[in-house]
């Protein structure tokens, strides 16, 4: 008798069933509350919420965090491609595997721990601005580790490593016989690159984009610990909200959540899709 | 002087020689083949002289230029390979197209050009198609279609069949040799699989070791194997281990039994020296026992252990006093062969190959 889809027992639904509920509990629950709220006043159901968010200084905040993501994004990739490729065609096995390892550790390192680490090495008194500036070069005022740049350089420190860690399977994936056909076919090693590889690697390269933009548009302790109020970012702009420290309101926190939430999604959708176009290198 | 020299080719990976001493002529529009086991440096080779692997020494000529000093794509050689190596975000067309338009060939050129190469492999309506969506064996008709458009000097194909099943197979096989044919252009071709080679090609060479066991036209290299590899490589073949019994004359003895062989196949050898008699199943004929036949024909009682159904011929697996031997005969005189039987084996002298067994106790 040929069977149909194989059924699942009751045993492993038993085993499945804590995370059900946790995902329903932080994942489920917590989006339809916030759907609820963005949406309602105590008056009942309106849009009003969204029309706050979207006052001059909210749209700022959404300018910096979109110009903020896209930046740290677009170097990510750009220096983790560089940087993984160097530790795929690394000969020695351990020097791969050991960066391939820090890689993971440090993509994972973030938030208030992070910025206090960049505080005190390139801070107005940290360890490389001391010592930069005992050798005759002075990092301030020019440049501020509290600015968006210094922000810059913080995001780049968990980004760059992401992006090797999602980059290296799919350069592992661009097969030999590629380039020595492209090769054999009279393509140079820059026409091998721009013809074949990166073509191939696109999808892998936009969806890498697409996961560090997120990640970097969902980030915020990182930035609350190193610039405070001073860099206007969507979620710097909802804890406040959300603490009351100047203003109180909950449902416009709400709002902007969710609008967050919204690039969030069509990151990690369009991601998605890039991950199953059939071209793309896999390992 | 010879289209193709190879000559002294030398390769080895971590000390461990892959190539020894490699040496070929081929002649303009040949198509030469490179049959070998895993292993044997048959790849190797091809790889050198696309330029892929660096001899450690040796020399390739392709005409009046050694192209050893030149870059793979200055070469003059188009490869396909095992695995077909399309470019997986390019159409069919694009792929035949890509050596063309790197070339910078001018585009009316590219756009007569390519339908021509997919006509010549016959997917003329494949074009707008991506790899993906084309089946193994039209994939590597598009592999081969792009190794032409550069149209090359050399063509050189490594295992291009190994991964299609064995009706794709030989379809395609003799679809390149018609290709082949039809542009006279020279071809290197790389294949583990002897019935390919003998099938395709002009000349085999048999490698072993990463050295060349023997050179010559697909009969020659059948019919008279010059080392006992070559001889159990290609085909089945019956080995029977003896001494020359009167060199002069012929004979071999073999246990219980004399052998008589080419006269011409023992001379200058010593009487008493060890040999192996090779002798091919299809050159045996079974015969009931005692029966009479032409005088020279070697002669031995043997019974049959099992009797295989192979298609057109039925294969004999006999013990001649304890010792095993095969012999082929027509699958329509198969019902006169039975288990336990006991015949008579018939094989002429002329049939019969002798190998001298070296002092290191191989033969050769």
């Amino acid at each position: 008798m040929i069977r149909g889809r194989r059924r699942v027992g009751w045993g492993a639904w038993l085993v499945l069933g804590p995370f059900f509920v946790f995902g329903v509990a932080f994942e489920v629950l917590p989006i339809l509350t916030l759907v609820r709220s963005s949406f309602s006043t105590e008056d009942g159901w309106t849009l009003a919420n969204f029309g706050r968010a979207f006052t001059p200084m909210m749209i700022a905040s959404f300018r910096n965090s979109l110009q903020l993501s896209a930046v740290t994004a677009f170097l990510g990739v750009v220096g983790g491609t560089v940087v993984a490729y160097a530790i795929v065609t690394a000969r020695r096995r351990f020097v791969r595997d050991a960066l391939t390892a820090l890689a993971d550790v440090t993509a994972n390192f973030g938030g208030a721990p992070l910025a206090f680490a960049f505080i005190i090495t390139l801070g107005s008194t940290g360890v490389v601005t001391l010592l930069l500036k005992a050798v005759g070069v002075s990092l301030y005022p020019s440049f501020r580790i509290y600015s968006v740049s210094g922000l810059t350089i913080a995001y780049l420190y968990f980004q760059l490593p992401l992006m090797i860690l999602l980059i290296v399977p799919a350069l592992l994936g661009l097969r030999q016989e590629w380039r020595e056909a492209a090769t054999n076919l009279g393509a140079t090693r820059a026409q091998y690159w721009l013809r074949v590889a990166l073509p191939i690697l696109a999808p892998s390269l936009l969806g890498s984009f697409l996961l560090l933009f997120a990640n970097a548009f969902g980030a915020y302790a990182t930035a609350w610990t190193l610039t405070g109020p001073d860099v206007n970012l969507v979620t710097v702009q909802i804890a406040a909200l959300v603490r009351g420290e100047v203003q109180l309101d909950p449902t416009l926190a709400d709002a902007l959540a969710l609008v967050s939430l919204g690039v969030m999604t069509a990151c990690v959708v369009g991601y998605r899709w890039l991950a199953t176009r059939p071209w793309r290198a896999t390992p | 002087m010879a289209y193709v020299e190879l000559k002294g080719l030398n390769k080895s990976f971590a000390g461990k020689p892959a190539v020894r001493d490699f040496r070929l002529s081929m002649e303009k529009g040949e198509f030469v083949s490179l049959l070998g086991p895993s292993g044997c440096g048959k790849s190797t080779t091809l790889r050198m002289v696309a330029g892929f692997e660096e001899p450690d020494s040796g020399e390739a000529w392709l005409g009046d230029q050694n192209v050893l000093d030149l870059p793979p794509h200055r070469r003059g050689m188009g490869m396909v390979f095992q695995s077909y190596a399309l470019f997986p975000h390019l159409t069919a067309w694009n792929n035949v197209a890509f050596g063309l338009r790197i070339a910078g060939r001018p585009a009316a050129e590219i756009r007569r050009r390519v339908p021509e190469l997919l006509e010549l492999v016959g997917l003329r309506e494949a074009g707008g198609q991506y790899p993906r969506q084309l089946s193994g064996g039209q994939q590597q008709r598009v592999a081969l279609a792009r190794a032409l458009a550069i149209e090359p000097r050399v063509l050189l194909l490594d295992e291009p069949l190994s991964a299609l099943d064995a009706v794709v197979r030989v379809t395609l096989r003799e679809e390149i040799r018609r290709i082949q044919t039809a542009l006279g252009i020279t071809t290197l071709y790389v294949t583990h699989d002897q019935e390919e080679a003998l099938a395709i090609s002009d000349r085999v060479v048999v490698m072993h070791d990463g050295g060349v066991e023997q050179v010559g036209t697909p009969e020659a290299v059948y019919a008279e194997p010059a080392t006992r590899f070559v001889a159990t490589f290609i085909g089945k073949i019956n080995q029977l281990t003896g001494v020359i019994e009167r060199a002069a004359e012929g004979w071999v003895r073999w246990g219980n039994h004399r052998l008589a062989v080419p006269s011409a196949a023992t001379a200058g050898l010593a009487d008493g020296r060890e040999v192996v008699v090779l002798v091919r199943p299809e050159a045996v004929m079974v015969t009931p026992p005692g029966a009479e036949g032409p005088t020279g024909d070697n002669r031995v009682p043997a019974s049959i252990e099992i009797v295989t159904f192979l298609g057109p011929v039925t294969r004999l697996s006999l013990t001649m006093d304890g010792r095993p031997f095969v012999a082929d005969v027509t699958t329509g005189d198969r019902g006169r062969f039975h288990r336990g039987a006991p015949v008579q084996i018939v094989f002429p002298a002329a049939a019969c190959r002798v190998l001298a067994v070296d002092r290191a106790g191989g033969p050769r």
